[in-house]
């Protein structure tokens, strides 16, 4: 474990947010630039994925987003807290994607192209811990799913404010509305999210009572 | 009866009341089927998305790495552009610009998907030696018309991409590939310093047991 005296030596050498992206902005700092990254690529990251629901195209936007921070770097108003531009930029980029997927589906001749990206994001988008349950992973998949089903608006503030854990002043300066606004959006997600979630998570677990009667999910499952 | 508002359950169910407001909401809810209900429905939800479980972020260097190849590839891209545009000083050739990079693309993407497949096998190897060679064939079958597809989608992401590069002038490829040169170049030689200051740093404070990792 860190020691107390590794913790205040440690304290000294750090800087806020504004400070970093201050040196970044006028002296092209290095090291800034990677504890800018270092500090938000988890928040980010998980951001994208969850407005995405994929979590390689999440990986993808997140890096991207630090890609515009440097290169919009003198356009960072000092005045303004550094993770909201930042969460704005990486939010836009989410937009752009959901945007385009959508086209791509509208314009989308063959049926095939939609079913095999299903197929390859269930391949690969759960990526579960190796100890994590098989119906574990079947729920999550559905609230995944279920999520995907809200329009941007209300996910966004169900991700900011549910998963990441901005209060709702935050994600009213990086939204630009009124804090009012964010919590009946927030009020009106959540109902929604109970209307699509209680009928197959009910299900979900019937189902799964049953299977656990007498042999075990796992020898059920395969 | 006067009913709190919906926006002061979310201050409520999201705790940013202070805890005299607190307990009134507590209160109200006590007396109050409506308000109990509607809250119950919402507290439901919330339970149900913490079901969606993702993976912890797969160690610091994920971003470092993808970060530098990404923008190496953007460099590549840049440079191919520079290169045809200082040729004929006119706009971009998308076609010669996409014969060119297209192979490369290829070859990412195959090698991607290689490595994707042995992770799979990987994994499944040790968790499902038990599973139907049918199912087994089955997901191969359709894990291949998946790739194929996704490489479908990335060529016309590319293609777009460039012809959006199309319509903009040298001037800007050049800045934009400093951008990138100097970002690649920043991102890991940063990430090694910040790493390399680190350890000196544990070196120095925790001389008695410096066996121990400063990154924990
Ligand atoms: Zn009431």
């Amino acid at each position: 474990m860190r020691t107390a005296p590794f913790a205040s030596l440690r304290s000294l050498f750090v800087i806020t947010d504004e400070q970093a992206m201050w040196r970044v902005q006028t002296q092209d700092d290095e090291t800034a630039f990677a504890q800018l990254v270092r500090r938000w690529e988890g928040p980010i990251q998980r951001l994208c994925l969850r407005m995405t629901g994929d979590l390689h195209r999440g990986e993808d936007l997140a890096q991207e987003a630090f890609t515009r921070v440097f290169a919009k770097r003198k356009e960072y108003q000092p005045s303004g807290k550094f993770s909201t531009w930042l969460w704005r930029i990486a939010l836009n980029l989410c937009y752009d994607e959901l945007r385009r997927r959508q086209r791509r589906e509208e314009t989308s001749l063959d049926g095939m192209c939609g079913e095999a990206m299903a197929a390859l994001e269930a391949f690969v988008a759960p990526e579960p811990a190796p100890d994590k349950s098989l119906v574990e992973q079947e729920r999550s998949e559905l609230v995944r799913k279920a999520l995907m089903q809200l329009t941007e608006t209300y996910r966004t503030v169900l991700v900011m404010r549910h998963y990441e854990d901005l209060k709702f002043r935050e994600i009213a300066d990086v939204l630009d509305v009124p804090e009012g606004t964010v919590k009946s959006r927030m009020a009106e997600a959540l109902t929604q999210m109970n209307r699509i979630l209680k009928p197959i998570l009910a299900v979900e677990s019937a189902k799964n009572s049953m299977k656990s009667d007498g042999q075990t999910v796992e020898s059920v499952m395969l | 009866m006067n009913h709190p508002s919906r926006e002061e359950w979310m201050s409520y169910l999201y705790d940013e009341l202070n805890a005299d407001q607190s307990a009134n909401l507590q209160a109200h809810l006590h007396t109050c089927p409506d308000c109990k209900s509607k809250v119950n429905e919402w507290q439901a939800a919330r339970s149900g998305l913490d079901e969606w479980r993702v993976p912890k972020r797969r160690g610091r260097v994920v971003l470092a790495q993808p970060m530098v190849k990404w923008a190496a590839a953007a460099a590549i891209v840049l440079s191919i552009g520079v290169g045809i545009g200082r040729l004929t000083s006119a706009p971009l050739d998308v076609q010669q610009v996409r014969a060119a990079i297209e192979p490369e693309m290829r070859q990412e993407l195959r090698r991607e998907f290689a490595q994707l497949f042995r992770d799979q096998l990987d994994k499944s190897a040790s968790t499902t030696l038990a599973a139907s060679t049918e199912q087994t064939r089955q997901l191969l079958a359709e894990f291949a018309r998946a790739v194929e597809a996704k490489r479908t989608e990335d060529y016309q992401a590319i293609n777009a991409a460039l012809d959006k590069l199309q319509s903009q002038r040298l001037a800007d490829f050049f800045s934009l590939k400093k951008d990138v040169d100097t970002m690649a170049v920043l991102t890991e030689s940063g990430f090694r310093r910040a790493q390399q200051q680190l350890v000196q740093l544990a070196d120095y404070t925790q001389p008695a047991n410096s066996s121990n990792s400063p990154q924990h």
